[in-house]
């Protein structure tokens, strides 16, 4: 089928409730917005390509026109479509270096210090910003010394006893930059007292390279995980995901954007906090000590599309002595790699700064969220340290080890 | 996922009953899958304004008695008349405590509004930042200014500043019209088409737009009773313009435009805000697909489990549901073929609607049969399905048959007093069950 029609982008009203709701139109109106550049702009653009409007490629993919929009247009599909079918975009080094996780962070990982100590560097940032236009001021992610494969492989906690099986799709953050959080995910699987497998072959689901427009890259990569997650789904019962992008990307893009038939595992591709609450329904347990602290609840855009931030929510409140602030759902504005681009970068901060204002009154000790380019930009902007829900409920787990078991 | 209340629909009636739950200590889900027909009232709410013979209603309580008499079906004869105007009190009295102040009361009975198109509409409770006038002695408006500054956005074209003007005019008033921008707005107005009230107000809401704004109306001050502009301005905050109104000495009023309505947005925005603030489990664009029944005992039928979109094989379960996804308009009621059909359930209607012919008349001022259809209820909002009431399921709002809410004028009081009526027949165990 021809994936523009799964969009119903015909169902549209012309309301523009959804241009009410895009992050992107708000901090920047030249922006076409999510009606224009979406259904209005596709009628056009079916009579005539000439209509394709390059201002497109500053749509974040949040997904947000979607989940406002009452008539359940797919807007956000119809401009990524529209992006991959029409975009004449010249090739950046940056948008590579940006999108190609993968590369990028296998490299990195391998010289981490080196890469570390230089992305920060004064020297560094200027040619960053001048020559790849990448803003200076931005903090960039560290890349950590071994990847997460590496440990699970050589260091992890034996997986053999374990009868149930999870596959976990870790994904490029959790492999080059935040192994602990990969870390986190193993230890309450084991908890629940399930294994762990890894995926044969695990490429970066995609969706940086989507939004950089490098669509038959994205669709390689989605081949490649999609032949290792059917092979996985032959052991593992699930395959289980800690971001909620990745996870979002596997099940939803694949299909709609990237035209990967997912149909026959689609459903066994979850996000990890859902099915630990599966689980704890079926009757497993988990148990927890007290945690005092406040924290406060973001709903990444894409957790917001995936409508499950109900299961980590219900999660966090079984921590004794955990404080819940729910922050009104709004984007951060890093949306990816968006927020590392140079002309991108001051709608960024705009976007997300009603939210950082948000954190600041909520005053909470942590921000919880499900998304890793979210942290880097709340940790940069509200200067409030961010997690993902599995690294709380880790640190909470009362399984008599005390504390973090990773190094 | 288990709760105590799952509602769906995210419009007035949905959050109504949803936060009334809360409050009482309930645990309590909604799910929306799309914004409501808030986003396209005027944001006043209306109580009834008309009698199904087309009458006038000139005092609230005596329409509430007429109607019953000519039209037992109504939501407001089903739950009764005396109950329906203590709901409405019980409405007013929410809205103060969720700090979402609305100007107006039955007690005090009708004020007016003026709609998008300068037409003067009676209504009962409005947004602070909406013109409205008392109503005066001769039944007409009694407006407390003389001179007015009604200032348009340039190039904003979902708004009427003429016919608002001369509507103004013809009732002694003296208006001067004013035209205004900003550098931001003349860059939004680059895309016309999404020139729109929202967007321009999430312009002229930041704090360099909105400082220009204030020294204009500044200066307009010292020869005005009143700053009036079109809603599209303060989107998100309701103190805004009182404060801006003080620090001017001048009262700064808006007039809602046509579609998207800022003063219903906000409306919806707030009431999403005070939902969340007490610990409400929101799910935005998730739609309820299907259910299934418990097991069957000796009592009515019970819901056991919802299944939507997005949690697929995780079915949300719940003590109560409420049903609240409006009619037509948003999707709670659907035109099949051959037949009209409740969404979720395919409850039970209240009317039979008769052959498709019927359902539609030609002319677009005649009534329209299919705006009155809904679903069936008893006096405690049960649903019913194929004849019997379900014992955990209510119904609210738009989705109620019985009533032509655009013909009446009652959608907003019909949406707040069944939901206030649902909330209380849960919390007091009253129904089927
Ligand atoms: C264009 C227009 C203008 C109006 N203007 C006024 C006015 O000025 N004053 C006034 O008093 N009244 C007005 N009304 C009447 C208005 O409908 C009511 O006042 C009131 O807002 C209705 O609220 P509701 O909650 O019953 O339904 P709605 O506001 O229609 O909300 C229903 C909600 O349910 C959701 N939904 C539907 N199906 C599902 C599903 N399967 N799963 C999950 N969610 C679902 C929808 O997305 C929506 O969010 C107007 C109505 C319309 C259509
Ligand atoms: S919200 Fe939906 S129906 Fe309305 S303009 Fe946007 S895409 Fe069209
Ligand atoms: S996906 Fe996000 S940025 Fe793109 S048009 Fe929709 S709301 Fe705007």
């Amino acid at each position: 089928m021809n994936p523009l029609l799964k969009t119903n982008f015909e169902a549209c009203t012309k309301c523009a409730i959804c241009t009410e709701y895009c992050p992107v139109s708000e901090a920047w109106p030249p922006f076409l917005g999510p009606k224009q550049s979406g259904p209005d702009g596709e009628r056009q653009r079916l009579k005539d390509a000439s209509f394709y409007d390059e201002v497109l490629k500053y749509c974040t993919n949040c997904k947000r026109c979607e989940v406002a929009c009452p008539s359940s247009v797919r807007v956000g599909d119809v401009i990524a479509l529209a992006r991959e079918k029409y975009a004449r975009g010249s090739f950046s080094p940056r948008n590579a270096i940006l999108s190609h996780t993968d590369f990028v962070g296998s490299l990195a990982t391998m010289a981490a210090p080196l890469v570390n100590f230089g992305a920060n560097l004064k020297i560094v940032k200027f040619f960053l910003e001048k020559v790849l236009k990448i803003p200076a001021w931005r903090t960039f992610p560290s890349y950590s010394q071994g990847t997460f494969r590496n440990w699970f492989f050589d260091k992890g906690p034996s997986q053999k006893a374990f009868a149930r099986r999870l596959s976990f799709f870790h994904g490029c953050f959790i492999n080059y930059n935040n192994p602990s959080l990969g870390r986190d995910a193993v230890r309450l699987i084991n908890a629940l007292g399930l294994g762990v497998d890894l995926l044969e072959s695990e490429r970066c689901c995609g969706v940086p390279l989507v939004s950089s427009g490098f669509f038959k890259d994205a669709a390689a990569n989605a081949a490649v995980n999609d032949q290792s997650i059917q092979k996985a789904l032959l052991g593992a019962e699930r395959v289980v995901v800690a971001s909620s992008t990745c996870c979002m990307t596997l099940r939803d893009e694949y299909p709609d954007v990237l035209k990967l038939n997912n149909e026959n595992w689609r459903k066994k591709v979850d996000l990890l906090p859902r099915y630990i609450y599966r689980l704890l329904e079926e009757g497993l347990s988990l148990k927890f000590k007290p945690t005092p602290m406040t924290v406060a609840y973001h709903t990444a855009c894409h957790m917001e599309k995936l409508g499950w931030s109900a299961y980590s929510i219900e999660l966090l409140k079984l921590i004794p002595e955990l404080k819940i602030v729910l922050l009104p759902s709004s984007c951060c504005g890093v949306a990816g790699t968006y927020g590392f681009k140079l002309e991108n970068s001051q709608i960024s901060q705009k976007i997300g700064a009603p939210l950082f204002a948000e954190i600041a009154k909520s005053g909470a000790d942590l921000v919880v969220t499900e998304c890793e380019t979210c942290k880097l930009q709340i940790e940069m902007s509200a200067s409030v340290p961010c997690e993902n829900p599995l690294t709380v409920l880790a640190r909470a787990l009362d399984d008599g080890s005390g504390g973090d078991a990773s190094p | 996922m288990r709760f105590d209340v799952v509602v769906i629909g995210g419009g007035l009636a949905g959050y109504a009953a949803a936060i009334r739950l809360l409050e009482a200590g309930k645990s309590c889900a909604l799910l929306s899958m799309g914004q409501s027909a808030l986003h396209f009232s005027s944001g006043s709410l209306d109580f009834l304004n008309y009698l199904p013979d087309g009458r006038p209603v000139a005092d609230f309580r005596e329409g509430l008695a007429e109607l019953a008499e000519l039209s037992p079906g109504h939501p407001y004869a089903l739950i009764g008349i005396e109950e329906s105007a203590r709901l409405a009190l019980e409405a007013e009295e929410a809205f103060r405590r969720w700090e979402t102040p609305l100007s107006g009361s039955l007690a005090q009975g009708s004020h007016f509004r003026l709609s998008p198109i300068g037409k003067l509409l009676p209504t009962w409770l409005s947004s602070r930042d909406a013109l409205v006038a008392e109503k005066g002695p001769d039944g007409g408006p009694h407006w407390p200014y003389r001179s007015v500054s009604l200032v348009n956005v340039e190039g904003f074209v979902d708004f009427y500043p003429e016919i608002i003007a001369s509507k103004l005019a013809a009732y002694g008033l003296k208006v001067q019209e004013r035209s205004f921008t900003t550098p931001d707005l003349e860059i939004a107005r680059g895309n016309p088409s999404e020139f729109r009230s929202v967007n321009i107000a999430r312009v002229l809401d930041q704090k360099d737009n909105f400082n220009l704004l204030k020294d204009f109306l500044r200066a307009l001050a010292p020869s005005s009773d009143l700053l009036l502009m079109p809603a599209c301005v303060a989107l998100n905050d309701g103190e805004l313009l009182p404060k801006l109104s003080a620090n001017l000495g001048k009262p700064v009023k808006l007039v809602p435009t046509l579609a998207p309505s800022l003063l219903g947005a906000r409306l919806n925005r707030r009431l999403a805000r005070v939902f969340l603030s007490k610990g409400g489990v929101l799910m935005p664009k998730d739609e309820a697909l299907g259910f299934s029944f418990a097991e069957k005992g000796s009592g009515p039928a019970r819901i056991s489990a919802l299944f939507t979109q997005n949690h697929e094989d995780m079915p949300l379960a719940a003590t109560h549901y409420v049903l609240a996804t409006g009619g037509f308009f948003s999707q709670g009621l659907k035109a099949e073929p051959t037949r009209i059909r409740e969404a979720v359930f395919d409850l039970d209607l209240a009317e039979n609607p008769g052959e498709r012919a019927q359902w539609t008349r030609e002319s677009v001022f005649q009534r329209q049969p299919y705006l009155s259809f809904g679903v069936k209820t008893d006096s405690n909002l049960d649903g019913y399905w194929r004849g019997a009431p379900i014992a955990n399921l209510k119904v609210a709002g738009t989705l109620l048959g019985g009533f032509d809410p655009v013909r009446l004028g009652c959608g907003g009081g019909v949406a707040l007093v069944s939901a206030f009526r649902a909330a209380r027949a849960i919390l007091s165990g009253e129904g089927a069950a």
